[in-house]
């Protein structure tokens, strides 16, 4: 019968120590020693010498015991280490170990062997070894066994030099630096002293010079047996919770010197490890402060308390049962910040508006500005979270300037609600204050240029855009809006047939355009002009090359037929264009073509111009052909973004579709393709097209693509207050199935 | 954000130009191209407290942090630092000494 074999692996390890061949065990101890694994070579000698008491073996086994019992001091524990060194005694052996013993010893508290062992060998010690034993002994004496200096000789260097550096200590603790540090200066370099110095000079520049200090910390050796001081007391540069988690992993008497060395109440500090330790939600701080809140200043523990209440509103009652009420402006303001964190917009807006009245109630130079503020805010929320149609934005606004003038967010606000409002009357006001208070701020003045642009004030206009031009000269859209006032003001020339006049404002514009940047506009008007005075070579020469910079000849035709039904001229020459518009968009598009037909297109899109209107007729079926070319997805966004603004829902709707085969999915594209097949009008979507831009809006949240959210809720909310939190963590707060 | 005031290193009731002046210090500290996270913290304390409109802000609209290190600056601050008693440094050091381990190798 066979038997089992037992399936337990034998560890070649374990195989090796079951033999007991001598040379297997003598290659066993060798390799042991190498590697520093004394019991195991302790082992093998032990069973060398038993067959055979060899001097070598033995010695070997000596070395062993050696290795043991430093292995054993290293981890701390001396009287074990001491067991190994008595047996080295008892083995003969012809080793030193008298800095080991001597240390051991010491470590293991038991000073006065130490002092005779050491003391007996000194002699014999390395310079290294003996520095190392004298600067444990010096520790040993600063740490309470002055009874130490005793077994020492009167001339030792441990003696001589104890008093200077425990009089150098008391001073330093006594706050007497000065003494300190004139006693740390007779401490000479070999002292076995000199680490403690090192630190207390470090200490003592600590405050002064931080880098310093750190430096001379860093000079501690990690064996020295003053480093376990130096990494207590370096610990003094840091401050709250860093210092906290770093003393908190000291010992307790190191713990005491720290807390004490700060200056903190022995209170405050377990106060601050509960905290620590603990859970640390506003609610559990809340509680553990107001619990101790007598170890600090009364009125800055109530301020703190009172902090955490807009984290841990239920400790409202709690609050007021210990602290009382807290002042009508406080209780206003902590709801208002708690309300906001709940997203209870009702009940911050309430809130604010008593902290405003609260405000208001004392006439100070900062009150005034808080108010200014309060009622900024106020507006914000306003145009957030409810209307941005309501009187109350303006009231706050205007209020907020009457209160701060110098506030230029605020005047955009304000402009930004006048335009939508349609109130001209108040805009133009409103611009003319803002510049008034502004008069060199490039937004406010670009702002100021497109008004007076809009009005056909094109002195005014130019006049701002000169002053910012000067403030800020490579600003392209500066330029390009100076020169839109200065072709504004030549078509309005040609018209009164003031054609020197005409010429002046062009040669204005052509001075400001920067070369390369030539779009052929200013060439088309010299063209018109030319044409206005009968002179019909030089126009089409001007158009002609006006074509070449236009970047096509279609865009340059586009431009002539809007410009000149913009100047009412309608001259044979000028007729001739719109035959050759239709003859232009007759032909195969290609996609640099379309692109720069597009930029021009663009260029009226700021305008609300009824020539441009009529001119994209004859030009829809063209740009619907190039609607299949290859685009990059952010051109083809710009393209039906431009449609969109331009409600040219037909052509709008050819891209969109054309990108959605493209781009299958993209919750923009198909914003636009719904957008315009329902032409802006969302009660006409089908009950599957609503799915889909539901899906197109959750889409677009998942992706955090703000701006499509933001267009798709403007569509289908007519811009009803956009209460969804854009970035979406919570996406999953938003319910599929709700109705909408 | 953190503290800004505590990120600067300045009392609430520092004016415009100790503001200045500690984010100046700050930024040679931790300059942009070095420090790039730090600047932009420090950038952004900056911006919050810099004038007085700014502090008013701050102080009617930041909703205080529930942490521990704003609870120590708001409680404890930064105290003059005390010098212990002498016993407490004997205690302390023969605490260390207690824990110390000795680098046999040196005296092997």
């Amino acid at each position: 019968m066979v038997r089992k074999r037992n399936k337990r692996q034998t560890h070649p390890r374990q195989q090796q120590t079951l033999s007991f061949l001598p040379d297997e065990q003598l290659e066993r101890a060798q390799r042991s020693m190498a590697n520093e694994r004394w019991k195991e070579a302790i082992d093998a000698y032990k069973r060398l010498l038993k067959t055979e008491p060899r001097d070598e073996w033995r010695e070997g086994l000596t070395d062993a015991y050696l290795g043991r019992a430093g292995e054993l001091a290293g981890k701390g524990m001396y009287k074990e280490a001491l067991v190994f060194l008595e047996n080295l005694s008892a083995l003969g052996c012809r080793r030193e170990t008298a800095a080991l013993s001597t240390a051991c010893l010491l470590l293991a508290e038991k000073m006065q062997q130490a002092v005779q062992v050491y003391l007996d060998s000194k002699q014999a010690l390395p310079r290294q070894q003996d520095e190392l034993l004298q600067s444990l002994f010096a520790a040993r004496v600063i740490a309470g066994e002055e009874q130490l200096l005793q077994a020492f000789p009167e001339e030792s260097p441990i003696v001589t030099q104890h008093r200077p550096i425990s009089e150098a200590l008391n001073a330093w603790c006594a706050g007497d630096d000065e003494d300190a540090r004139r006693l740390l200066k007779t401490i000479p370099y070999r002292s076995p002293y000199r680490d403690l110095r090192t630190i207390l000079t470090a200490v003592l520049l600590q405050s002064s010079d931080a880098q310093a200090a750190r430096e001379l910390f860093s000079r501690i050796d990690k064996d020295s047996p003053f480093a376990g001081v130096m990494n207590v007391m370096r610990l003094g540069a840091l401050t709250g919770p860093e210092w906290l988690e770093a003393v908190s992993e000291l010992g307790p008497a190191a713990q005491k010197y720290a807390v004490a060395s700060k200056g903190i109440d022995d209170k405050i500090y377990g106060l601050f490890r509960r905290m620590q330790k603990g859970s640390r939600s506003a609610k559990e701080l809340f509680n553990l402060l107001a619990a101790h809140a007598r170890l600090f200043d009364a009125k800055i523990v109530r301020r703190a308390c009172l902090d955490l209440l807009s984290a841990y509103p239920a400790g409202a009652k709690s609050y007021v049962k210990q602290f009382g009420r807290p002042s009508k402006y406080d209780d206003a303001r902590v709801t208002a910040l708690v309300a906001e964190q709940q997203r209870d917009w009702e009940k911050a807006f309430a809130s604010w508006r008593k902290v405003l009245d609260i405000v208001g109630e004392a006439d100070t130079e900062q009150n005034r500005l808080r108010s200014a503020l309060i009622a900024r805010h106020l507006a914000d929320i306003q145009k957030t979270h409810f209307s941005r149609y309501s009187e109350t934005l303006e009231e706050f606004l205007t209020f907020s300037l009457r209160l701060d003038p110098d506030d230029k967010p605020s005047y955009l606000a304000l402009l930004e609600y006048y335009e939508e409002m349609d109130e001209d009357d108040l805009y133009r006001k409103c611009m003319d204050r803002a510049v008034k208070q502004f008069p060199e701020d490039s937004d406010i003045l670009m702002e100021a240029i497109e008004l007076a642009l809009a009005r056909n004030t094109f002195k005014k206009a130019a006049s701002y855009a000169k002053t910012l031009l000067r403030l800020d000269p490579i600003n392209p859209r500066v330029r390009g809006a100076l020169i839109r006032a200065h072709l504004s003001h030549a078509r309005k020339q040609i018209k009164a047939k003031k054609f020197h006049l005409a010429e002046k404002e062009l040669n204005e514009a052509d001075a400001i355009e920067r070369e390369g940047r030539s779009t052929g506009i200013i060439q088309i008007h010299r063209g018109l002009l030319a044409f206005a005075q009968g002179n019909v070579e030089t126009g089409e020469a001007q158009i002609e090359a006006a074509s070449r910079r236009a970047g096509s000849h279609l865009t340059a035709y586009l431009r002539v037929v809007v410009e000149a039904e913009r100047i009412s001229l309608s001259t044979r020459a000028v007729k001739q264009y719109h035959a050759l518009l239709k003859q232009s968009a007759a032909t195969a598009p290609d996609k640099e073509g379309i692109l720069a037909l597009i930029r021009a297109i663009d260029s009226y899109a700021l305008e609300d111009d009824a020539p441009l209107d009529r001119a994209l007729g004859a030009v829809a079926k063209y740009l619907k052909k190039g609607a299949g070319l290859d685009y990059q997805q952010e051109e083809m966004a710009a393209v039906c973004s431009m449609f969109e603004q331009l409600e040219r829902y037909d052509v709008l709707q050819t891209y969109a579709e054309h990108a959605l085969k493209k781009w299958r999915n993209d919750p923009l594209f198909m914003y636009y393709r719904l957008f315009a097949k329902s032409t802006g009008n969302q009660f006409l979507l089908r009950p599957g097209e609503l799915t889909q831009i539901k899906d197109a809006l959750l889409l677009a949240m998942q992706r955090h693509e703000t701006d499509t959210v933001k267009r798709i809720h403007a569509f289908m909310f007519h811009n009803m207050p956009l209460d969804i939190p854009i970035g979406f963590d919570n996406f999953d707060d938003f319910d599929d199935d709700e109705e909408w | 954000m953190a503290d800004p005031f505590d990120l600067l290193g300045v009392e609430p009731s520092a004016d415009d130009e100790t503001i200045k002046k500690a984010y100046l210090t700050k930024v040679r500290a931790f300059p942009p191209d070095h420090a790039p996270d730090e600047f932009q913290a420090i950038r952004a304390a900056y911006e919050a407290i810099k004038t007085e409109k700014a502090r008013l802000a701050y102080e009617l609209f930041h909703v205080p942090s529930v942490d521990i290190a704003s609870l120590w600056r708001e409680l404890v601050g930064d105290p003059p630092p005390r010098r212990p008693d002498s016993k407490l440094f004997e205690q302390m050091l023969a605490e260390t000494l207690k824990q110390y381990r000795l680098p046999a190798d040196r005296l092997r």
